[in-house]
């Protein structure tokens, strides 16, 4: 169960969480970006949101002690804790830019999960725990993230006030504001997606960043 | 290659082999193919 907020259930929905930086990046095409922390009972997480031009906001959360892994948003917990997570990122979409930016648009990828090596090499394996592991392995098409994201954003966006965008193949998704009424809205938020997102995957990295 | 993130767990590399020059195939939905999952994702999400 993901609790969006509204109909407060303390055992569903959000952590309390706080701004802590506002930065202007002097280079590249993010406007603004904009990071909050939270605390779940066992782990710090952050939240990164980034303007993009036409007022295109994307949403990125990782542990804080992930930072510097190129892995960051590729990792699983297994704290059993994702719908208070999600439901936290979701509050902060919602009160921080949602109702505060009226033209607001959106995206973002749910990206592939990577599991540690040493759970895949492992051999003394029965077939049930084989088969758990085969399902866990993931491409980056129609990712779990990306199915669960995708569900959460038609719940929460109304199409009648959010053209929906989806793109299985590479896990992406847009929400883009009808109000918007800018010329072509679709077409260049899509192709700032390609240029900016699809190629910034980990394996585009040099190899000089992935060696850690 | 190993690849090893910070926590020192090492990551397997064949999961994102691949991904190189992605293109984008976008598709608009219908605002009824919203509402299908809209109804579905009510069990879940509020």
């Amino acid at each position: 169960m993901i609790d969006t907020g509204f109909d407060s259930n303390a055992l569903y929905s959000g952590y309390p969480y706080r701004c802590v930086a506002i930065s202007k990046p002097a280079d590249g095409i993010i406007l603004k970006k904009i990071e909050y922390t939270f605390r779940t009972p066992k782990r710090c997480y952050k939240v990164i949101v980034e303007e993009y031009p036409y007022q295109v906001f994307v949403l990125k959360f990782h542990l804080c002690n992930h930072k510097g892994s190129p892995h960051k948003y590729h990792i699983q917990t297994d704290d059993q804790d994702a719908p208070r997570v999600i439901a936290t990122c979701c509050l902060i979409l919602l009160k921080e830019i949602k109702f505060k930016y009226k033209l607001a648009s959106f995206g973002f990828i749910g990206a592939n999960t990577i599991l540690p090596a040493k759970e895949i090499k492992q051999k003394s394996l029965t077939s049930v725990q084989k088969k758990r592991l085969e399902r866990r392995l993931e491409t980056s098409e129609n990712t779990r993230r990306f199915r669960i994201y995708a569900r959460l954003s038609k719940r929460v966006f109304n199409p009648d006030d959010y053209l929906h965008i989806e793109d299985v193949l590479n896990s992406s998704y847009l929400i883009l504001n009808r109000l918007n009424k800018e010329p072509d809205l679709v077409e260049k938020v899509a192709q700032m997606f390609e240029e900016y997102y699809l190629r910034d995957e980990p394996d585009n990295l040099p190899s000089s960043a992935k060696v850690r | 290659m190993k690849v090893v993130n910070k926590d020192s767990t090492q990551i397997n590399t064949e999961a994102v082999k691949g991904t190189a020059n992605k293109k984008a195939n976008f598709r608009v939905l219908t605002k009824e193919q919203v509402e299908v999952d809209r109804s579905k994702a009510y069990s879940y999400v509020r």
